[in-house]
């Protein structure tokens, strides 16, 4: 994977004396689903502006398929807000064809486009219905039909899943997934962690307008994981216990203990390997597991360590 | 240019397309014109009353007949079994316009009544009647009496309005007219132009609009839009206003002489020059809602809800009404083309108005020319000044923003 549709290189953003965004990178794959998580206020919307040349950086830049990025690229970006809108008096074919136009469609390509989308959801019958006459779920359905219309290079979704019952949820999360296929590329803003860690391939974690974290979810995970251990022991001896909890080389917190049974959380401070064999001579070792941290677990920690 | 075309094809069908403007196009005009139509007529049906005075008669009974006879236009009443008191209430009591007393012997003899008893013609005809009666009973002869009682009457005619009074009646209530209608033109596109930006953000559809559109183009599209709509009213409007008048004119002068003063009103409207007069609306009711409009966008992208609007809106009104007061004292009461009307259609904030409601009189070219250079100067400020703020408001939520805050919006670097 070495094609990157979209470079941000050193991009800052101040708002007066607020700093918005502090001397971003980022690299986002064409075809990739890019995860862009943060706290609220963190420099995620900042960043979606700037991409959409709503607002302009006031330092770095932004290359988009290699080039600096212009007014003229914005018609190959299709943007999902999180606060959804649309005309509430037009209805849903004159909605299209006036988003498609305005993104440098015709009318005849906004149409056809219109159909395979309204097909696929099964609401070929609704085009003629004001979006005022519509359920909320219908209408963001529509939202993204509106998104996705003129088959943008770089789509990026705010939150795509509020508003959605889990059914259509998933058949938007099928649909996500099948453009990134197709080979479009996808930013995927979310607060919603498991959302991002099923949909994402890459991640990229905002805080006070810095990065945090940046990479693919499997390395990440992997980059935590190395911390900590899962361990349960029948038959302990008490004494070897006592030694462990005081070893400084490893932070250990009992999670249940009976008579026959201990189940232990072990921290460990250093690089070497001796955990398993001093495990080994407390009990009959029953599970020794790393832990594997979700993307909230190492969310709230890196945000905490921040 | 083809966002700005898609933009402004939205904005206008959006507006033409709604109910609220086909009731305004149709029903405000017809509402105008029954309430128009009402007054005139309790005005004619008042002054048809007022016209032919009853008078009371209390006098002999060659008296009467001969006010009768010179008097045809007055209707009288006899009534000659009542006292002068009892006479004198019922005119107070507005029963009768006045009251014609004598005593048989027209030694005591008085004309009482209101200011539509003709005094004069009375008054000659009772001393006519009494020096005849004097004469006889002094046995002068016949032709004597003859020449010294009909001697030549002075004739007293009223002075009817000259033509040029009227005309300058009729120009000045086109030229009010059409001064009014710039501001309440103005007014109404303005505030569609504000309404349609908070719909636009608070259905958020805003931030789709300005990923794809810059702010500026989505604005001066919906001016636009909103514009032709106006425009399009205004066609119509003159259209109908045009073939009402025509059809009122030929349903008069079936039933009045051609000298009346509605004929001359008509004379003189139809001797306006309509083309320039129209094209002079169209120029100053765009260039005047140009520069207000850009003001009603920066406030409706300024604000959260409708209600918020009302202080900013207030400082937007002043002027405008302004405007329509200095147009009507200094053109209609005053001197059309005196210094203070013609300062007044120079400045660019009234003289949208006040120059349409010179235009009547007829205005130099050069005057028209500058008024429209100024106006052009000072709407492309206020409409550069306006995406300033508007570009800020609206992807500013929340916080209700006071007039310090909107002038910082203008020199904020995006």
């Amino acid at each position: 994977m070495n094609n990157p549709l979209l470079k941000i290189y050193n991009l800052s953003k101040n708002y007066g004396t607020k700093r918005a965004l502090d001397t971003i990178n980022i690299k986002i794959e064409k075809g990739t689903i890019y995860g862009l998580i943060g706290q609220n206020g963190a420099g995620k919307t900042t960043l979606i502006r700037i991409l959409n040349k709503i607002i302009e950086g006031d330092e770095g830049e932004v290359l988009f398929k290699n080039k600096l990025i212009t007014a003229k690229d914005v018609q190959y970006i299709g943007y999902l807000p999180e606060e959804r809108g649309l005309y509430k008096n037009m209805s849903i074919e004159e909605q299209a064809m006036y988003f498609g136009q305005l993104k440098g469609m015709t009318k005849s390509q906004a149409k056809i486009q219109l159909k395979y989308w309204l097909q696929r959801f099964e609401i070929l019958d609704w085009k003629h219905k004001k979006i005022q006459d519509l359920s909320k779920g219908m209408a963001q359905k529509v939202q993204f039909i509106i998104t996705v219309l003129h088959q943008p290079d770089l789509l990026i979704l705010d939150e795509p899943f509020s508003g959605f019952d889990p059914i259509n949820a998933q058949v938007i999360a099928h649909e996500i997934k099948n453009l990134s296929k197709q080979g479009t590329t996808i930013l995927f803003s979310s607060h919603r962690m498991e959302s991002v860690t099923e949909m994402c391939n890459a991640i990229c974690l905002l805080h006070n307008g810095k990065v945090l974290l940046d990479g693919s979810i499997d390395a990440i995970q992997q980059k935590y994981a190395q911390e900590i251990y899962e361990v349960s022991i029948q038959n302990f001896k008490e004494d070897k216990l006592v030694e462990l909890m005081a070893n400084p080389n490893y932070k250990t917190t009992i999670i249940f203990k009976n008579e026959t049974i201990l189940k232990m959380e072990i921290f460990k401070n250093n690089k070497e390997d001796k955990l398993l064999n001093e495990l080994l001579n407390i009990g009959k070792l029953i599970l020794y597991k790393q832990h594997v941290p979700n993307l909230q677990e190492i969310f709230i920690k890196t945000i905490q360590d921040a | 240019m083809h966002k700005l075309l898609l933009i402004i094809k939205r904005e206008f069908l959006t507006k033409v397309k709604s109910k609220a403007y086909l009731v305004l196009i149709f029903l405000s005009p017809l509402l105008m014109i029954g309430m128009f139509s009402a007054i005139f007529y309790f005005a004619n049906k008042d002054k048809e009353v007022e016209e032919n005075p009853t008078i009371l008669s209390v006098t002999t009974s060659d008296l009467e007949k001969k006010i009768q006879q010179e008097l045809p236009n007055i209707s009288i009443q006899k009534n000659l079994h009542i006292s002068l008191k009892q006479a004198q209430k019922l005119v107070d009591d507005e029963v009768y316009t006045g009251l014609v007393y004598t005593t048989n012997d027209k030694q005591s003899q008085m004309i009482y009544g209101n200011e539509e008893t003709p005094f004069i013609a009375l008054q000659n005809l009772l001393l006519i009647q009494y020096r005849l009666e004097t004469l006889q009973k002094l046995k002068v002869d016949a032709d004597v009496i003859e020449t010294i009682i009909g001697e030549k009457q002075v004739k007293i005619v009223k002075s009817s309005p000259t033509k040029n009074v009227i005309k300058k009646w009729t120009q000045g209530i086109i030229g009010v007219g059409l001064g009014y209608l710039v501001m309440m033109f103005v007014i109404i596109y303005g505030n569609s132009v504000m309404r349609s930006i908070i719909e636009e953000k608070n259905s958020r559809v805003i931030e789709i609009m300005i990923c794809t559109v810059k702010p500026f183009q989505l604005m001066l599209g919906k001016i636009i839009g909103n514009a032709l709509a106006g425009v399009l009213q205004f066609v119509i409007w003159g259209i109908l206003l045009l073939g009402g008048l025509a059809l009122l004119q030929t349903s008069f002068l079936a039933e009045t002489s051609e000298t009346s003063k509605i004929s001359q009103a008509f004379i003189t409207l139809w001797e306006l020059n309509f083309i320039e007069i129209s094209i002079c609306f169209v120029l100053f009711f765009i260039s005047g809602y140009l520069l207000y409009s850009g003001f009603y966008a920066s406030v409706g992208a300024a604000v959260n809800s409708e209600t918020d609007t009302q202080q900013f809106v207030h400082p937007i009104l002043l002027p405008l009404m302004f405007a329509v007061y200095i147009g009507m004292i200094t053109v209609i009461n005053g001197n059309p083309n005196g210094s203070t009307a013609t300062l007044f259609s120079m400045i660019p904030f009234t003289s949208p108005i006040v120059m349409l409601m010179r235009i009547p009189f007829g205005v130099p070219l050069w005057q028209i020319i500058l008024s429209l250079a100024l106006l052009l100067v000072s709407f492309t400020i206020t409409v550069f000044v306006a995406s300033k703020i508007y570009r800020i408001g609206i992807l500013t939520y929340g916080n209700k923003p006071n007039i310090k805050q909107l002038v910082k919006w203008m020199f904020y670097k995006q």
